[in-house]
């Protein structure tokens, strides 16, 4: 898969997450503190988003970087919650 | 998040995951197909690391990037060792688990905590009838190898290659520094097997059945020893000659499943045992960090025998050794 079409994939990903009214253009700029320009630019693919792009974007909205990017780590996901004695009701 | 921050954890990573002698500039201009220089460049922020490079970095180390950057995603990954009949079997998972053991074995700072309730697999390889019970009793039960289908179980059972690598496979983990946390329940997985092969009359004589008895009896005796001096070392070795490498706990509440945790260095990893031989484990420091803690609470609450505590240390092993005794009055 190329550098492109892992952000392309990226971008869908977080229109998946996005409300209905909110802007992606609007949220990546401020995300990444650079012009809606230069957003729209990465969401269409003209320009490579950095690797420490790529980190601000995943902590935000919770991409999994190992999926979106085919690694293969050799091993299986396990989803699942610690129990923490703080949200835990007696 | 400063800039290049993200690829200073990643190479900071791969550094954690490479033996010692290993240089990082190297490996990582190998894998890139890059100068050293330019590997230089990006290992001090210099130059960003390109997405395709992170990839190919990643998938050459097995390394999730959703780990390294701690990306909660809400999933923990685990790898998984499962030993089989056809393309892993038991002589290359024993060679890889050697392999592993004397990796960690490699680290300037390293210790394993082995909270068991089964004997940690080393314990099996210091006499040879308990290597050969143990052996057959894996091959023919756990892994079901079609060869040990009809077969009754004879000393003779397994090839001197197992024997040797079951040997070993102890003295890589003699050497790594380590603390075990059991309870009298520890033996209690064995004698179950020793049990259902009596019944199922997959012993060839009673004598052998003896024989495997006073093995394990002698395992134990010889880990009261190694507890006693705090360090580890074969039956054929002189303790005093060894390094103090050993701690016992003795715990009397819970233990729940056998769960191995090894630190190497900064890193953490925890592996978690599952039918008899299997095991899946992780590097996730956000599973890994707080179950450290959770050993360390559960130590506490435990008896340090090693060393120490001398009656303790007999009242544990007398137990355990009494239901062999119990045992084998009934052979």
């Amino acid at each position: 898969m190329s550098v492109i079409e892992i952000q392309q994939q990226l971008f869908q990903a977080i229109k998946g997450r996005l409300a209905s009214d909110a802007s992606m253009s609007d949220e990546i700029a401020a995300l990444l503190d650079i012009s809606t320009d230069s957003a729209y630019r990465r969401m269409r693919g003209e320009k490579q988003i950095t690797f420490d792009e790529l980190y601000k974007i995943a902590t935000q909205y919770r991409i999994s970087l190992d999926q979106l990017m085919n690694i293969n780590t050799g091993g299986g996901y396990v989803p699942g919650k610690f129990i923490e004695p703080e949200n835990t009701s007696v | 998040m400063p800039n290049y921050q993200s690829q200073e954890f990643l190479f900071q990573r791969i550094k954690e995951i490479l033996p010692p002698h290993v240089s990082l500039v190297d490996v990582v201009a190998e894998i890139l197909h890059i100068s050293s220089d330019s590997s230089y460049r990006r290992i001090r922020g210099e130059t960003p690391v390109v997405l395709d490079e992170a990839k190919e970095l990643c998938n050459h180390y097995k390394l999730s990037l959703d780990h390294i950057l701690n990306v909660k995603t809400g999933s923990t990954l685990f790898q998984s060792v499962r030993v089989n009949t056809h393309n892993y079997n038991y002589e290359l998972y024993m060679t890889e688990l050697k392999k592993l053991v004397q990796y960690i074995g490699s680290f300037l700072h390293k210790e394993i905590i082995y909270r068991s309730k089964d004997m940690p697999v080393f314990h099996n390889f210091y006499y040879k009838p308990l290597i050969a019970f143990r052996y057959f009793f894996w091959m023919k039960t756990i892994i079901q190898h079609p060869d040990f289908a009809n077969r009754e179980f004879e000393l003779d059972c397994m090839s001197p290659e197992i024997e040797k690598l079951s040997r070993e496979l102890t003295m890589e983990y003699n050497k790594v520094p380590s603390t075990e946390i059991w309870n009298t329940e520890g033996v209690n997985v064995a004698i179950n097997q020793i049990e259902f092969y009596k019944d199922s009359g997959y012993f060839s004589s009673a004598s052998d059945i003896k024989v495997v008895y006073e093995a394990l009896e002698a395992s134990l005796i010889h880990l009261k020893n190694e507890v006693e001096f705090g360090c580890k070392f074969m039956p054929e070795e002189n303790p005093q000659s060894k390094k103090e490498n050993f701690r016992f706990f003795f715990n009397r509440v819970m233990l729940g499943e056998t769960t191995v945790m090894v630190v190497t260095d900064r890193v953490k990893s925890v592996f978690i045992n599952y039918d008899a031989l299997n095991y899946i484990s992780t590097r996730d420091e956000l599973f890994c960090n707080p179950y450290y803690d959770d050993l360390q609470n559960l130590m506490k609450k435990s008896t340090i025998i090693s060393q120490t505590s001398e009656k303790q240390r007999n009242i544990f092993f007398g137990i355990m050794l009494g239901k062999i005794a119990d045992r084998k009055k009934y052979i």
